[in-house]
């Protein structure tokens, strides 16, 4: 059985509501989903306005748009950024600096056989990975791979969203 | 090294930290409805995972062991893994904000996923050395990757299956999630004689 292969347009979705618009720029802040709700942390990071807090997490999330869609503050918006480039990020974001950690590691061990010596390589190693991981994030970013789009406005036609994802996720599992 | 082959083996696939021990369930069940989000979440748990098994090793062999705090090590390593989810966040903002735009919202989540703190304890308690420890956390944060994407790739295809209105949702997920895990018992005969 083949693994089934994404098309290029396929997008993660979410939503997300304008926060300001100053000239051709709007300013945007992702919506906490509903699952929020029901996570177990919820209740430690409830407090608003602390540091850590869903609210300050969220304010931190903010990003732009180019604002040639008309944008008006407190409008909810739905954006996406294509599936592929989710899992690239996590393997930039997340595999390149492990790797190099863990391949600092094993080339510690296997030279010197000591624990504190290992351990101080993973640390350096694990710097590295961020260095490198830093250069690989302009290349992607340099090649539109991380790019946020605009995708609809949220209350437009939610049930038509609902169906176009369903025939997506058909066409997938048609391929495969 | 073939010591470290087994170690790998057996925490990945033998005691897979979620259909063997049962540690991350929250996360295995909400998180698994899309199998990019279960990439991302798994990308992030591996990550703090081995990271954070890594500094509760220094902890616990350089602080807590030589002192004879032993009491204080779930406390300690709480604190150590909120710190690590911290950095990891700080520094992914710092390399990349378009990265962390993606990507950050699963680092809230993973602080309090009790698997981390789990394979941290079970690091602690293998009494390992500092490679073996750090290939026992990666193996078992691989392992609750794997077990995530298979399962989010078997709840995309529940989306479209036709399922009796008594089982649909949760429940026809908590029997996929099971047959999965006896699936995975299959693991538990590896290298018997």
């Amino acid at each position: 059985m083949s693994v089934p292969s994404p098309t290029d347009d396929a997008l993660v979705e979410g939503f997300a509501r304008v926060v300001a618009v100053e000239g051709v720029v709007a300013w945007l802040e992702p919506e906490a989903t509903t699952s929020c709700s029901g996570c177990s942390a919820s209740s430690a990071c409830g407090s608003p306005g602390g540091i850590g807090t869903v609210a300050s997490r969220i304010e931190a999330r903010r990003f732009s748009l180019p604002n040639d869609q008309g944008y008006v503050v407190g409008e909810r918006v739905v954006i996406g950024v294509r599936e592929q480039a989710l899992v690239k990020a996590s393997l930039t974001a997340y595999a390149i600096p492990l790797l190099c950690m863990l391949v600092a590691a094993v080339v510690a061990q296997w030279r010197f056989g000591r624990d504190e010596i290992t351990l101080a390589a993973s640390l350096i190693g694990l710097v590295m990975g961020f260095s490198v991981a830093r250069v690989s994030a302009n290349y992607l970013r340099a090649r539109g791979g991380t790019t946020l789009r605009f995708v609809r406005r949220a209350d437009e036609d939610a049930s038509s969203q609902r169906v176009s994802t369903k025939i997506q996720r058909i066409e997938r599992c048609k391929n495969t | 090294m073939q010591e470290y082959v087994m170690i790998m083996v057996s925490a990945a696939l033998v005691n897979n930290v979620i259909l063997a021990r049962f540690l991350g369930l929250c996360s295995f069940m909400g998180v698994t409805t899309r199998v990019d989000t279960a990439v991302g979440m798994g990308m992030a748990t591996t990550f703090v995972i081995t990271v954070s098994s890594v500094l509760d090793w220094a902890v616990q062999t350089y602080l807590l062991w030589p002192y004879d705090l032993g009491y204080l090590r779930t406390v300690t390593f709480i604190l150590v893994i909120a710190a690590a989810v911290q950095f990891t966040e700080m520094t992914i903002k710092k390399v990349s904000p378009p990265l962390f735009q993606m990507l950050g919202i699963y680092l809230p989540l993973i602080t309090t996923n009790c698997a981390v703190l789990g394979v941290a304890l079970l690091v602690v308690e293998g009494k390992l050395g500092f490679l073996a420890s750090v290939m026992f956390a990666f193996a078992s944060s691989l392992g609750y990757s794997l077990v995530m994407v298979i399962f989010a790739g078997l709840r995309e295809r529940l989306a479209l299956a036709e399922v009796p209105l008594l089982f649909a949702g949760p429940p026809i997920g908590f029997i996929t999630a099971g047959l999965l895990a006896l699936a995975f018992m299959g693991f538990s005969g590896m290298g018997a004689k």
